[in-house]
């Protein structure tokens, strides 16, 4: 059985695709930051008829629990094929870039930049050790300059601090798979879409199914598949 | 002396103690402009301002601590009242393995190996320190009838150029300074936008490769050169096109 790790994973997005992944035949690790949510969101799943999920504890923006959560992986599994970054936050508002908080800012890249390259990098040896490893970094057309630049996403004068943070994750992903552009890795950046969860404050106005399904779509695709890119059901530009 | 009796362009250059922002100092000055050389070490800084002439002045400044941007900000308040230009130039591109080449010091800072500490000193210079000099010198511009600010970037943190297999080196771009350069874009982008209703226009430029301390002189450009987008883009007017990404001469960067 394939296995994955999702960050972030015991409540919207994260959660369902941890569903949707378990749905699919992998066995998935449900990485929380607080150990209880997490335990209480695998009885909920389980409370639903699935059964190959486990709770890890993992709080992205501290390297000893990252290290304890990849120490936790290796005793249970021999490989890991499939990393999930979701874990992200979106800040406090207001943040706009000219008067908005500096350590808002910090604390928003913080987790989305610096916690998911650590993340990353803990993760890459159990990852090597799978036939066909695959990182999904769930990142946001927020991120995308392109259409920043066009004015073309009503949120793009609010969310500062976030999207350039997705757009810093968006290089991590490209930095990254030019690295292993030789190799079976499959490394991309996804967008979930605007979606309804407590994260966007249930405005979204797509479902969290649709919005996983996108992760889980690139998180699924074999040797064949793309890498270095960013997607939805399309490529975004960068 | 107010603003607008004073008709001296002030501009202000961080990290203009020598490289690409000391060539712009040098260039807005023989345009001139009242070019004020921010140095983390001031006398360095006043040495480079006695090398380009009286038109230049030294002012000492750390992007990176917020007392000594407060300071310059309370500085340029006092003699000048107002900001005209802002080239935000200080940048690094390590702060540890000085002594390496850059293919070797870009193999110990792969994406998948490099020390978070490392990447965190970078960015605190050529994307945090970035930000904090822009909120701070913002109440200056605003005093300007028009301004300009430059941000200078590379063509190293366009993503569209990263994913072309045929751009030389792209294995060795790393979150450290490539990275850091995207993320300055971003920042720089969301300033573009936020002020695109007032007279301060906002504009990111990519110098050359030049020879200088930047890349342990592995550059191939002069500082001439390698410096010239930077002046035309800070020479610029508030009727010009704004919220570009450029090289010289005015060819536009891909994001």
């Amino acid at each position: 059985m394939k296995t994955v790790l999702i960050t972030g994973a015991n409540k919207g997005i994260g959660f369902e695709t941890v569903k949707q992944m378990a749905q699919l035949g992998y066995f998935v690790y449900l990485g929380s930051r607080d150990k209880a949510k997490g335990l209480d969101a695998i009885s909920r799943l389980k409370e639903q008829g699935i059964s190959n999920i486990e709770c890890i504890e993992i709080d992205i923006t501290n390297i000893h629990s990252v290290i304890q959560a990849k120490h936790e992986l290796e005793s249970k599994t021999e490989s890991l094929d499939i990393l999930i970054n979701n874990a992200g936050i979106a800040g406090e508002m207001p943040q706009n870039i000219s008067t908005g908080d500096m350590e808002n800012l910090r604390r928003v890249f913080e987790t989305n930049f610096f916690g998911t390259v650590q993340t990353t990098q803990q993760f890459i040896p159990l990852l090597q050790k799978s036939t066909e490893p695959v990182i999904v970094n769930v990142s946001s057309e927020l991120g995308s300059l392109t259409i920043h630049n066009k004015r073309q996403n009503p949120n793009y004068d609010f969310f500062d601090a976030y999207s350039c943070s997705k757009t810093a994750l968006n290089a991590f992903t490209v930095m990254l798979s030019n690295e292993f552009i030789n190799t079976n890795f499959k490394i991309n950046s996804v967008s979930p879409g605007y979606t309804a969860t407590d994260f966007t404050q249930y405005r979204g106005t797509q479902t969290v199914e649709q919005g996983a399904k996108f992760i889980v779509n690139y998180a699924t695709q074999g040797t064949d598949g793309v890498t270095g890119g960013f997607f939805k059901e399309q490529v975004i530009p960068w | 002396m107010t603003t607008k009796e004073n008709n001296k362009r002030i501009a202000l250059i961080t990290g203009a103690n020598q490289g690409v922002g000391f060539q712009v100092a040098k260039e807005l000055v023989a345009h001139g402009l009242t070019v004020l050389l921010g140095s983390r070490n001031l006398e360095r800084g006043e040495a480079a301002a006695r090398e380009i002439g009286p038109d230049a002045i030294a002012i000492q400044l750390d992007v990176t601590d917020q007392a000594s941007v407060t300071a310059a900000v309370k500085h340029i308040q006092n003699e000048f009242g107002h900001l005209d230009v802002l080239v935000q130039n200080a940048g690094i591109s390590r702060k540890s393995g000085l002594d390496l080449s850059l293919r070797e010091y870009g193999q110990r800072t792969l994406s998948s190996n490099v020390s978070l500490d490392e990447v965190r000193a970078v960015w605190e210079t050529n994307v945090f320190g970035v930000l904090s000099v822009f909120q701070a010198m913002l109440p200056l511009l605003r005093e300007a009838a028009s301004a300009n600010i430059v941000n200078v970037s590379s063509g190293v943190g366009s993503l569209t150029m990263n994913t072309d297999p045929s751009f030389p080196y792209r294995s060795f771009y790393s979150p450290v300074y490539a990275a850091s350069k995207t993320a300055l874009n971003a920042i720089t982008l969301a300033m573009m936008i936020e002020l695109e209703n007032t007279p301060i226009k906002v504009r990111l430029v990519s110098p050359a490769f030049t020879k200088t301390n930047l890349n342990n002189y592995e550059g191939t450009e002069s500082l001439e050169d390698g410096s010239r987008e930077v002046v035309r883009v800070a020479l610029l007017g508030p009727e010009d096109p704004t919220g570009t990404f450029t090289q010289w001469e005015n060819v536009t960067i891909p994001w």
